[in-house]
């Protein structure tokens, strides 16, 4: 005979296993079309043309202030950070 | 050799250069706030600081009584700098992921209106002594739905963004993001009905309200750190992520334990032991998360810390990641119940938070401005020795600060554990290190205003005639050397 002190459990119970149930298939359609293999693809997704692999896109400023207003001036030698 | 991964054509993706330029006047606004927040935060952490060891100084005002100031502070360090800062990063980061110009930017504008004028409200209200006096959400209710209307406008600009991206693919960084931004409304609605508008009764508003804080730090700052971590660490050496699917693993390890930890502030309390039982699980759990965020990071530096050298950006934002490692591991040690009878109500616990605020979040979103500014300026950083100063005095304060709190508040815990100890020598015995945290605060002011005084004459510096790019890199084969394998 189905109760009320049943119920509340019966229905997380069954709607936590119907929920992982839709996850789990989900993820086994995605694997099934190629989703695993091209995942690690994503890693270089955020190069480009303009900021390529293999180019650090950072630094202290240097000389790049003063050889703007001063184009005749050559670049001093030295460090450009710490 | 790995080569970018383009889901279309040159022509289907925007110039890099037009993308950011379309970000410049909402990540600006946010910006600026965030910085003009982080100045009130600093002068009220700092006298909030000074009154903990000197509880005359400042004591003749209502307005400047240790109450309303420390609780202001922390507001205006909480939602104005590190708030601002997340949005304005988020904003700029969603637009460069998605490959396409940032959309309705007068909707962002009209959103940082609301968003400030919530906060100034709510921040004169906690001085004029409106505070609700509950943790994190001492704003008064008459300013919070300012903020519920300036969020709601980012929530609309986020999904139509996310809808009219050009990369099909979603980086890491992306999903961290779009949990973020999920996440923030539903944990801050919930906290201001249960806690503020329609308090919940007895023991339920603490332990919503803890719910709340735990959720702000995971949910909210922590993807929003994570996120710039995973894009600026690659983008500047110019090698990928070490392990994507790492980074997918500790993605979902974050989202389904960081939002059970919150119930570790209560050990002792009286609430369920379940309930404590299950935060102390998950903030045990948290190990994974951290620990694969850790090493992936690490891994992806190994072979490039000399370019810890040439970037301001990679230094604030490494120096971040170690400490979300640290902050992490000591807030699983704190929810350990032998451990919590010892740091529970000490100045421990104001180390961990700044720790965590400062330690890591601010010092990721220091290197984020330091790499976005000149792109949506189109101009270089006008001293580095500003950069340098900034850089040595966030570390050396935040380092200080922790250190100094953290001994005081664990001598602090053991004493008022002592039966035989008095409170008032347990209180003097914590005073030199309170003193210590002072000094901490004043060498942290110093770091902002060297960041402050640098950002306000890059702004007044001229444009080069005809910049169309950031001009860091005229000689960019100069830089190819450093980045390592």
């Amino acid at each position: 005979m189905i109760t009320m002190a049943w119920l509340v459990p019966s229905v997380t119970v069954g709607l936590g296993l119907a929920l992982g149930g839709i996850a789990v298939g989900a993820w086994w359609r995605a694997a099934g079309h190629g989703w695993a293999r091209e995942f690690g693809h994503g890693a270089t997704s955020i190069f480009d043309e303009h900021e390529p692999l293999g180019v650090m896109t950072d630094r202290f400023p240097s000389q790049t202030v003063r050889r703007a207003r001063d184009p005749e001036r050559p670049p001093a030698a030295g460090r450009v950070g710490d | 050799m790995v080569r970018p991964v383009s889901n279309a054509g040159p022509a289907a993706h925007a110039d890099t250069g037009a993308v950011d330029a379309s970000t410049r006047w909402p990540v600006l606004l946010f910006l600026l706030s965030s910085l003009g927040w982080l100045l009130v935060a600093t002068v009220l952490a700092l006298i909030t600081s000074l009154k903990s060891h000197t509880p005359d100084f400042l004591a003749g005002e209502a307005w400047l009584t240790y109450g309303r100031v420390s609780a202001a502070g922390l507001n205006a360090l909480v939602y104005g700098w590190s708030s601002n800062a997340a949005l304005a990063v988020t904003f700029w980061l969603m637009a460069r992921l998605s490959r396409a110009p940032l959309r309705f930017g007068g909707v962002l504008v009209v959103a940082g209106g609301f968003w400030n004028l919530g906060l100034t409200l709510g921040v004169i209200g906690i001085l004029a002594g409106d505070s609700t006096a509950a943790p994190w959400l001492e704003m008064p209710a008459y300013a919070t739905p300012l903020l519920f209307v300036a969020y709601a406008l980012v929530a609309v600009w986020a999904v139509v963004t996310f809808r009219y991206r050009r990369l099909a693919q979603v980086y890491v960084s992306q999903w961290y993001l779009l949990a973020a931004l999920f996440c923030f409304p539903w944990i801050y609605s919930i906290a201001q009905v249960m806690v503020v508008f329609d308090p919940a009764r007895g023991v339920v508003q603490s332990l919503v309200n803890w719910w709340y804080v735990n959720n702000l730090i995971a949910l909210w700052f922590m993807p929003v750190g994570l996120a710039a971590a995973y894009y600026f660490i690659p983008k500047v050496l110019g090698k990928p992520i070490h392990s994507y699917y790492l980074s997918a693993l500790g993605f979902w390890s974050l989202l389904i334990f960081g939002s059970w930890t919150g119930p570790d502030h209560l050990i002792g309390g009286p609430v369920p032991a379940w309930v404590i039982s299950a935060g102390i699980a998950a903030s045990v759990m948290m190990l994974i998360p951290v620990a694969v965020t850790a090493v992936n990071l690490h891994l992806t530096m190994l072979g490039s810390f000399r370019a810890l050298r040439v970037s301001p950006t990679l230094r604030f934002v490494v120096v971040g990641g170690v400490n979300f490692t640290l902050v992490s591991l000591v807030g699983t040690a704190m929810s350990v119940r032998s451990v919590s009878e010892i740091t529970h109500f000490t100045h421990f616990s104001e180390a961990h938070v700044l720790q965590g605020m400062y330690g890591f979040f601010a010092m990721v979103m220091f290197g984020a401005f330091y790499y976005l500014l000149p792109r949506l300026l189109l101009k270089e950083w006008p001293s580095a020795v500003l950069i340098r100063v900034h850089f040595w005095a966030a570390v050396l304060g935040s380092t200080l600060y922790w250190l100094a709190l953290s001994i005081g508040g664990w001598i602090q815990g053991q004493e008022m554990n002592a039966a035989t100890v008095p409170f008032l020598e347990v209180v003097q015995h914590t005073l030199p290190w309170l003193f210590a945290g002072s000094v901490a605060w004043i060498i942290l002011a110093i770091g902002h205003l060297a960041f402050v005084i640098n950002v306000v004459w890059m702004l007044l510096a001229q444009r080069p005639a005809g910049a169309t790019v950031p001009t860091l890199f005229p000689n960019p084969p100069a830089m190819q050397g450093v980045s390592g394998p």
